[in-house]
């Protein structure tokens, strides 16, 4: 896996006393969909934020397109082409929807594939189009999820890190969501997407990594995680 | 032969002994307890300072071949190290007698330590009206003013001048209330009418729009004020400044206009009133000699503070010479400064010994334009103005 | 009351307002994006005052003062921020309040030795030095001039803020700083341009004060205190904050001051209390995220 787009070693992390990551090792290859599995307080959320730097690790490497971000600031992480959509989803509510997609617009590091831009992301999500003038506070759910994801598109990533994109989403919302992401894979985006909806996470993963107390317990291809019925059991207890 | 020589050497011995206390004799000790460092009174102290040792330079330095020495410490504008510094000078130094302070915050310490230990203590600024009267002590002599001295004749001045209703302002603290209360009660008495008062907290903030803007509503023809220092200055230029300069007669004991402040004050200070115990332009032989002499030193116009200081030096030697140098008795001595009078730079001066204060004459005067500058002109003086005993049984 | 004490307080009140705002502006805003309380805020008008006094005798202008007191205010808050205020963001209340509290003291007696302790004054410059006649009132121009400027300086603030990439950094930054630097935005540079532009505006503010009031060392515990209750009633973190809070507390110093002098002193603490009873964040408090 040394091609791998982003790669963890061993990475250790807490949030004070007791390490929530206790040497996750995980790797994201370009261009594919990579799902992150676990159940409840398994550490998903956490991996994310230590791969931004939002939380520094303790211990342990992390490398993205070959180079050594461990420790790094995370707007530094960020700009060497790292997406975020967080779980809380993160907008900013003093500002306006246009605000909130511009604010941290970046163009493209390496012209690979078509760069995001405004009407790109407004073709993508038309209902952002029309509240672009409001406040980014007033948004509903499915329409703060829909602005997270283009706001980070529009930092022009190489890689897409999603914290659980439908947590608390109506089914018609998750399907556009579904249809969405189906999109951007199909660009050729790599995605990082952690996800408890299993049949929303197998629908487009390429492979499979599930955490469990603080480390991968398993990883495959999604393929192989369909028949892996021991790993569903033990670590997402289905 | 042996007892002729032994009678000789016994003789020359005597005679060295009897010489010698007049050769080695100790000098005087004059200990100035003064601000020098800190607090708002630093150029005060050292009018003060330096014009009392002037004094005493133009006297000869000496009285009877004792000479006269001047110790300064500083008091940094408090009071506890200002009666440390008064206890060092008195104990160790072995000073005959102390001058200071310059504000009534270091009073009380030096009023007190002065009244236990029995040293003569000369006051050469501070006013408070009770350090002379209610609260006199035996030991503390006052050679400046007490506050209700400078300004009791204001108010019957003003009057008889068509000023018939007037408004006070000054900081709320005992001075201001003293110097406020002695103009009101002449000027009441004598058919004035007081329309406002106001007591701004203490301190340095001089922004006085609010005041001045209550001062207009109440439309009086005057306004009497205590301020000295940068408030002053920025009494005077704002007083001119919302326009009420035009409307109203502006009024103060004289600090307010005095000649520390008159640069800074510009044109704001043509037509402002002061009273006080002393004005640079007094046209006496002793005055000009003073103010020639302290311009070719410090190359400018001496102010009141100044004059203090020097009239606190000639009085000192006055009665450093009627004791014939013998400071041994205090007693004596502060009785010598009660039989002294002196043509001081302020005109004719006496220590009261019914209430230890100066008896002097009272300027009033008015800021004119004169040659693209302000000076200070006397209208009026009124002689020997003596305090009444208030309350002070000596 | 008569229109003219009316018309004549108003103007003082606003005028006195606009100190404030400049002051408590630059304390909000940093409170708002650092949760940091800078206590010594006020030195930094008191090193503002004086730098400009110095710049002006030296220079012989008071323009060179407005010009070098709020820069020398800023690059004192510049190593402020680079030796203290970085180490202690996650440090306690308590111990941020403690330490930029004895800062205070520090600030005075440096200033007292290197100017000594004389009171100085900075007379207004020429052109506006004199008096001007304004709704039936004569007024000083100078005080005017006051008005003018902290009406402006809020004016640039708000589009500054509300119109600027900076500002929208800025804004998100105190919405969601984590989720603003995962977004690539450089917050801890925004924040410290804002924090050095607070400074520069307080030490504005000691400049643009010297000639109503005086310079000397001490000058900023005066000002301090109605600072504070200024951010505490605007609400703290919010440029409209301050500009409400300050034009209430002007407005209730400039009028208390002569209308219930015996209570003057109290005025203000009176206001703060009303306010927070009915409103315990204050008039206009920053919207944070959940
Ligand atoms: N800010 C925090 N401070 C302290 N502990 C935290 C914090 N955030 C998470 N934790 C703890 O760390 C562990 C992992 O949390 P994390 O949010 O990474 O789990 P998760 O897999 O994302 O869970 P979920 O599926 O509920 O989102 C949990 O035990 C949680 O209680
Ligand atoms: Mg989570």
């Amino acid at each position: 896996m040394s091609g791998a787009l982003l790669q963890l070693e061993q990475v250790r992390a807490s949030y004070g006393s007791g390490d929530v990551l206790q040497g996750v090792s995980l790797a994201a290859a370009a261009g594919r969909v990579l799902s992150l599995l676990g159940r409840n307080g398994a550490g998903k959320t956490t991996v994310l934020k230590t791969i931004m730097g939002v939380l520094a690790p303790r211990a342990g490497s992390i490398r993205f397109a070959g180079n050594d971000i461990t420790g790094a600031p995370p707007h530094r992480i960020a700009r060497a082409g790292l997406g975020y959509v967080p779980e809380t989803r993160g907008i900013f509510p003093s500002l306006s929807v246009l605000e909130n997609l511009t604010v941290a617009a970046r163009g493209a590091a390496e012209a690979g594939g078509e760069a995001w831009t405004l009407d790109r992301v407004f073709a993508l999500f038309p209902r952002l189009h029309e509240r672009r003038h409001g406040g980014g506070g007033r948004l509903s759910g499915g329409e703060q999820q829909m602005l997270a994801i283009g706001r980070a598109l529009l930092t022009n990533p190489r890689l897409l890190l999603l914290d659980e994109p439908t947590e608390g989403l109506a089914p018609i919302i998750v399907d556009g969501i579904e249809q969405i992401l189906r999109q951007l894979k199909s660009t050729g985006l790599a995605i990082l997407l952690v996800e408890q909806n299993l049949p929303f996470a197998l629908a487009f993963a390429d492979e499979v990594a599930v955490l469990g107390k603080g480390q991968v317990r398993w990883s495959g291809t999604a393929a192989e995680f369909a028949a892996a019925e021991a790993v569903k059991h033990r670590w997402l207890g289905l | 032969m042996m007892s002729a020589y032994r009678a000789a050497a016994v003789a020359a011995l005597a005679a060295l002994l009897a010489a010698g206390p007049a050769l080695a004799e100790e000098p005087i000790k004059i200990g100035l307890v003064l601000p020098f460092s800190g607090g708002p009174y630093v150029p005060l102290a050292n009018e003060i300072a330096d014009s009392l040792a002037m004094a005493i330079a133009d006297a000869g330095g000496e009285v009877d071949g004792r000479k006269i020495e001047v110790l300064r410490a500083d008091s940094t504008h408090k009071p506890d190290v200002a009666q440390a510094m008064a206890k060092k000078l008195v104990f160790e130094d072995k000073v005959d007698m102390l001058v200071g302070p310059v504000g009534s915050n270091e009073l009380t310490a030096l009023f007190n330590f002065a009244n236990q230990s029995k040293t003569p203590l000369l006051i050469p600024n501070a006013g408070d009206n009770e350090a002379t009267g209610e609260r006199c002590s035996p030991w503390v002599l006052r050679t400046s003013f007490s506050n209700d001295q400078i300004v009791r004749e204001m108010g019957p001045w003003m009057v008889k001048h068509g000023y018939k209703t007037a408004a006070l302002i000054a900081f709320d603290y005992a001075a201001g209330h003293q110097q406020m209360d002695g103009f009101k009660r002449g000027f009441v008495k004598a058919g004035g009418t007081i329309v406002s008062e106001q007591y701004p907290p203490f301190g340095p903030i001089s922004d006085f729009g609010p005041y001045l803007a209550k001062i207009k509503e109440a439309k009086p023809a005057a306004v009497f004020t205590f301020f000295a220092g940068p408030p002053a200055t920025a009494l005077v230029k704002q007083f001119s400044e919302f326009g009420l300069k035009d409307q109203i007669k502006l009024a103060g004991a004289g600090w307010l206009i005095s000649p520390l402040n008159l640069p800074g004050e510009g044109d704001a200070a043509a037509g402002v009133l002061g009273i006080l115990n002393y004005v640079p332009t007094i046209d006496t032989p002793q005055n000009k000699a003073f103010q020639a002499e302290f311009q070719a030193k410090y190359h400018r116009t001496a102010s009141e503070f100044a004059a203090q200081g020097y009239d606190t030096g000639k009085l000192i030697v006055a009665a450093l010479a009627a004791v014939k140098g013998k400071t041994a008795d205090k007693a004596a001595l502060v009785k010598a400064l009660h039989s002294v009078t002196v043509q001081g730079t302020r005109g004719t001066l006496r220590i009261d010994s019914k209430t230890n204060n100066i008896i002097q004459d009272i300027y009033i005067y008015e800021g004119k334009k004169e040659g693209g500058k302000v000076d200070l002109v006397v209208l009026d003086k009124i002689p020997a103005v003596q305090d009444p005993p208030n309350g002070c049984k000596l | 009351m008569d229109s003219g004490f009316l018309v004549l307080q108003l103007l003082n009140g606003l005028q006195f307002a606009m100190l404030l705002f400049l002051l408590a502006v630059g304390l909000s805003v940093v409170f708002g994006m650092m949760n940091f309380i800078n206590l010594a805020h006020g030195t930094l008008y008191m090193v503002g005052a004086f730098v400009g006094f110095t710049a002006a005798a030296r220079l012989g202008s008071f323009w060179a003062a407005l010009v070098a007191g709020p820069a020398a205010a800023a690059a004192l808050g510049a190593i402020f921020y680079a030796l203290l205020l970085r180490r202690m963001q996650a440090a306690g209340a308590m111990k941020q309040v403690l330490v930029t509290f004895g800062l205070i003291f520090v600030g005075i007696d440096a200033v007292r030795l290197i100017w000594g302790d004389y009171a100085q004054t900075l007379p207004a410059p020429a052109p506006l030095s004199g008096s001007v006649h304004i709704l039936g009132q004569v007024y000083p121009a100078y005080r005017l001039f006051i008005i003018a400027l902290g009406l402006a300086l809020a004016l640039v603030l708000y589009l500054g803020l509300e119109r600027t990439r900076l500002g929208a950094v800025v804004r998100a930054g105190v919405d969601d700083r984590a989720t603003a630097a995962a977004l690539g935005l450089n917050v801890e540079r925004a924040f410290f341009a804002v924090f050095c532009l607070g400074c520069a505006l307080a030490g504005l503010a000691g400049v643009v004060a010297a000639p109503v009031l005086e310079i000397y060392p001490g000058m900023d515990m005066t000002v301090l205190i109605p600072t504070l209750i200024v951010v505490v009633v605007g609400g703290p973190g919010r440029l409209a904050g301050a500009f409400v809070g300050a034009l209430l507390i002007g407005m209730a110093e400039t009028f208390g001051a002569v209308l219930i002098p015996d209570f003057a002193s109290f005025t203000i603490y009176a206001v703060m209390a009303l306010v927070l009873l009915f409103r315990p964040r204050g008039l206009l408090p920053a919207r944070h995220a959940p």
